[in-house]
């Protein structure tokens, strides 16, 4: 169980977080109006957002260090922020700007930073891989960091998924590989891919714990990360964490999310995570309305000045284009 | 002199159509004739052609915007477009090791150019197919190109749709050419008739034109267009007469010409000619031919071999008209004699058939008060 | 130019669904998996409304294991189907690369040209919007460059349909790519170009032969996808300082047809190649390599290319913009080559 400075703090991470996406639905849309045309914008290309699966982010991150390393995904804003992935230069890369993480070249879904050492990329799957080759390197030289890899339900059938799990298992490495269901694909729901119920319960077939999340509860998931953690921080192995989480808005901004109806949305909304550990630590007596006011207040502050930095930045001169392919 | 183009009726029930595409950008010279854009109405198509030379200024509707019949949808600013850019002129380097290009190579030993003595007008002096073919005509051998010598006058639009149509209609029609005589002798005198009755002069061409009608309806297998479906039967019997214009050729179209009397036709054929050679006709008037007459009378060409505007399948050619002398009953007699020429599309008509409509319009130019 | 005698417009996307619902009405050995085809109709819409008219039997939804349900293509393939499998975006070839140029491309010759496998891989290509290094990219020719397959790449709604029946029909292993901006589709920027004339009737294009979208006399651009559209755009404004530019759309990498591009540069003795794809050692040097190979004696210039620089695809749209021809560059390539 955390203790009350921990549940705080990842009660403000996930506040950080989705005042961050909120403030990207309305900048991802500006330039798309009248009609929506995906190359225009501060923003273009495609946006996945993460709101609704602040808990996984805050419950896994808030157990690791700058030196721990996260391969994540396209959908990756909220585990960056989670570990500490400077807001402003984040902002800065999904605006294109030369100020950011990638100066531009990158964009949102190929975030990377050293410190604190985060990667993210496009492809699914193709993470999960490589968390493995940073456990292998913090063996080889003697580090007691963790490597943990983010991916979807949809990539635990990706055949890079299974060898990754096999090999970290195999070769013993420090790899927390932590699963966030959100039931779709894109269009297509978990129950029309996956033979089995559970992700989980693959964990068994290459002999490693699996630990199923069933309710995107932050607790729940900062317990069973903690387990995972301090397992792969002492050489005893990876594990597999499973959280069924909720994907509030569509597969990436624009998506008229014709395959979930109006009620199944509206559903996901009235149980939104953040709202019911608001309530719960509201009813403990840990969060005064004042406070929690006051953290909203300061987390959109924090996120009016990224973005602020974002757009007063300059744009990438065009022949940089060339730059950086080798080192 | 800004000039609107509209966008075309094509429907008595619809108001509104789409533009469906442009083919010119705004700025583009243009020639008269020239296609600029497609328009559709329900499920009708319709190409639309620049009604003037001139430059597209505007264009007033996006492809895929609805508009009205009648309504603009593009501005021509109407003159003669610009001659086109002049060649680029290269000066010559004059280095004696050149580079030379594997065209220029080629050529030079076709034309059996001696290559040391070529200037280059590429860069870094490098000899090009034109540089080659300039000495050549100079006479190979004999010093440096020293551009062009002729005098080139630019085609004009007419000349390049002219060219374009006829020899288009050599290449992909069966063309052949039948010639008659005709004993005109009675149509003179009743062209002198009608004269005094009208109170303005008649001519030939009405009476020409009359009888082709009045033959074709007997005749309209000899009216089919070529298509690659099958051989179409135009609806109506519209009959373009041939107008020469300053520098070229303009067909306006005598719509129903089997509907109109020759005194109705020789005020239509005058009209029509009259704002042929004024450059006033607009485009519609000049589309859709199903047959053609063209005359050379004024001349002193008997018979000739006129070409098809494509899709027509069959044009008929009208000589001078002459005394001559002739054979009737046995006896050598003056008559005016008129040789037609009538040019047919094989892929459509057979020469039988050709030369039965063609007796049949002789018959009705030799007996004129069936042309009434 | 090829024929088209009808007037009713489709856009691209619209084209290839119906090119694919008429074969599956007409054999019943057809059908498709994907990922996001069925409710969805594919991310680009290239299975718009086939899953309502056909079922799930014949436009399957997958899991993402591309690997798994393209090796599986391959597998029904040889055992008499004529399956089309989509990899949602050709970057993704990574994942399942092995079965589609080890295995696919090399069973009929492997077997001696007794086991055929006559399956249609769909792909979307291309980029422009911002979609960055992994969702952006065109890669044909790196896979023109292996053996066995057939590719093709229409840039026209008419294109479309008629390679589609064809490749659907072709008995050997077909790539189908199809450039996100030639779809038409409503959610990217509006392109005239990608609405066109389409006969409802089943119809094929042959592969393996170039079409010339546009007749010219001073030089010849062959290119391929969008940058047929670009440079569609280039010759019109070529055309108005009285350049008149041939563009010849390849329409198929493999077979190329070698001899269209040959027959234009011996028209025109100057050549331009416009290519999406990296630089470096893919369709732009294929090109220039047979037209010296076999319209040496005919050029005048050397031959000329604009291509994408041989760097991961940028995010930020100056980076991007910088790297993609586009029709002016393309028209001060065409200047440049006139006065070489």
């Amino acid at each position: 169980m955390p203790d009350n400075e921990t549940l705080r703090e990842m009660h403000r991470q996930m506040v950080r977080i989705r005042n961050f996406e909120e403030a990207l639905v309305q900048i991802y849309m500006e330039g798309k109006t009248p009609a929506f045309d995906i190359a225009a914008g501060p923003v273009p290309g495609e946006m996945h957002l993460s709101a609704g699966q602040e808990p996984v982010a805050a419950g896994v991150c808030v157990h690791l260090r700058p030196t721990d390393a996260i391969t994540a995904t396209h959908r990756p804003h909220h585990q960056a922020l989670a570990h500490g992935v400077d807001m402003k230069l984040m902002a800065a890369e999904i605006f294109g700007k030369q100020t950011g993480l990638g100066h531009g070249k990158g964009g949102h879904m190929h975030l990377f930073s050293k410190d604190p050492a985060f990667g993210c990329s496009g492809i699914v799957a193709e993470g999960i891989p490589t968390a493995v080759g940073h456990a292998l390197a913090f063996k080889k030289t003697g580090r007691d960091d963790v490597a943990v890899s983010f991916f979807g339900e949809g990539a635990a059938n990706q055949g890079a998924f299974h060898e990754s799990l096999n090999l970290a298992a195999l070769w013993d490495l420090g790899v927390v590989f932590v699963c966030e269901d959100n039931e779709w694909a894109i269009s297509v729901p978990k129950e029309k891919a996956t033979a089995i119920a559970n992700n989980s319960d693959r964990a068994s077939a290459y002999g490693i714990p699996g630990v199923l999340i069933p309710d995107n509860d932050p607790v729940a998931i900062y317990e069973a990360a903690g387990e995972a953690v301090a397992r792969a921080r002492r050489g005893a192995g990876p594990s597999l964490i499973e959280i069924k989480t909720d994907r509030l808005l569509g597969h990436f901004q624009g998506d008229a999310q014709l395959y979930r109806t109006a009620e199944q949305i509206d559903a996901l909304t009235a149980r939104d995570a953040l709202v019911r550990f608001e309530g719960q630590l509201a009813t403990s007596g840990l969060l005064t309305e004042q406070q929690a006011a006051d953290v909203w207040a300061a987390c959109r502050s924090e996120v009016d000045a990224a973005i602020e930095f974002a757009r007063s930045s300059p744009l990438p001169a065009p022949e940089s284009a060339l730059d950086d392919v080798f080192a | 002199m800004r000039q609107e183009i509209l966008m075309p009726t094509l429907s008595d029930e619809a108001e509104e159509g789409v533009l469906v595409t442009w083919f010119v950008v705004p700025g583009t010279p243009v020639r008269a004739d020239q296609l600029i854009a497609e328009v559709q109405v329900e499920k009708v198509s319709e190409e639309v052609y620049a009604p003037a030379d001139g430059r597209l200024t505007e264009i007033l509707v996006q492809p895929g915007e609805v508009v009205r019949q009648g309504e603009p949808i593009g501005v021509l600013e109407v003159g003669a477009p610009d001659a086109t850019a002049a060649p680029v002129t290269r000066a010559p380097t004059g280095r004696s090791t050149a580079p030379v290009s594997p065209s220029a190579r080629r050529v030079a030993r076709e034309l059996a150019v001696d290559l040391s003595t070529v200037t280059g007008s590429g860069p870094g002096g490098r000899i090009v197919e034109a540089d080659v073919r300039a000495a050549a005509e100079q006479g190979a051998g004999q010093g440096p190109a020293a551009g062009p010598a002729a005098a080139v006058e630019p085609l004009s639009p007419m000349r390049r749709a002219v060219a374009t149509r006829l020899s288009a209609g050599l290449r992909e029609a069966a063309q052949l050419t039948l010639t008659a005589e005709a004993d005109a002798t009675d149509l003179v005198a009743e062209i002198a008739r009608l004269s005094g009755q009208w109170d303005r002069r008649a001519g030939y061409i009405e009476t020409i034109v009359r009888a082709c009608a009045l033959a074709l309806r007997d005749h309209p297998r000899v009216a089919r267009q070529w298509t690659e479906e099958g051989l179409v039967t135009p609806q109506s019997i519209d009959i373009g007469v041939a107008v020469a214009v300053e520098d070229g050729l303009i067909v306006p179209v005598i719509r129903h010409a089997d509907a109109k009397g020759l005194r109705e036709l020789s005020r239509e054929i005058a009209d029509l000619a009259e704002r042929a050679r004024s450059g006033k006709l607009t485009t519609p008037e000049t589309r859709g031919a199903t047959f053609s007459v063209t005359s050379v009378g004024a001349h002193r060409v008997d018979a000739f071999t006129p070409l098809l505007d494509l899709p027509q399948a069959a044009i008929l050619g009208v000589g001078r008209a002459r005394l001559r002398p002739a054979v009737i009953d046995g006896r050598i007699v003056p008559r005016t004699l008129m040789v037609l020429s009538l040019t047919i599309d094989h892929r459509v008509i057979d020469g039988e058939p050709a030369a039965a409509f063609l007796d049949r319009v002789i018959a009705l130019l030799e007996n004129p008060g069936s042309l009434a | 130019m090829t024929t088209q005698t009808t007037d009713r417009l489709l856009t691209t996307s619209k084209a290839i669904s119906e090119a694919i619902g008429q074969e599956i009405e007409r054999d019943e050995r057809v059908f498709v998996m994907g990922e996001d085809i069925g409710i969805y109709g594919g991310i680009f819409g290239a299975t718009e409304g086939l899953l309502a008219k056909y079922g799930p039997e014949r436009i399957m939804d997958t899991p993402i294991s591309e690997t798994g349900f393209i090796g599986a293509a391959v597998g029904a393939a040889v055992s008499g189907m004529r399956p089309i499998a989509e990899l949602m975006f050709v970057d993704f070839f990574g994942v399942c690369m092995d079965q589609i140029y080890n295995h696919m491309a090399k069973i009929h010759y492997e077997s001696g040209g007794n086991i055929s496998v006559p399956m249609v891989i769909t792909s979307a290509i291309g980029g422009g919007y911002g979609d960055a290094a992994q969702h952006s990219q065109t890669l044909y020719g790196m896979f023109a460059h292996l053996p066995g397959m057939k590719i093709v790449i229409p840039s026209t709604p008419y294109d479309a349909k008629g390679l589609m029946i064809a490749a659907i029909r072709d008995d050997n292993p077909v790539l189908y790519f199809f450039h996100k901006g030639v779809m038409g589709l409503g959610w990217m920027t509006p392109n005239p170009r990608a609405t066109g004339p389409v006969p409802e009737a089943p119809y094929t294009v042959p592969i393996g032969k170039a079409d010339v979208k546009r007749d010219g006399r001073d030089l010849t651009i062959v290119t391929v996808s969008l940058m047929v559209h670009r440079a569609l755009d280039a010759a019109d404004a070529l055309a108005t300082e009285g350049i008149e530019a041939e563009v010849v759309d390849l329409r198929s990498l493999v077979p190329l047809d070698r001899e269209a591009i040959a027959e234009s540069v011996r028209k025109t003795r100057r050549l331009l190649v416009v290519d999406e794809d990296y630089k470096s050692f893919g369709m732009s040097g294929e090109v220039i390599t047979t037209a010296i190979e076999e319209a040496f004696d005919y050029l005048d210039a050397p031959p000329a290319r604009l291509a994408f620089p041989d760097v991961p695809i940028p995010y930020s749209r100056p980076l991007e913009q910088f790297c993609l021809p586009n029709a002016d560059t393309i028209a001060a390539a065409a200047r440049a080559l006139i006065n070489a």
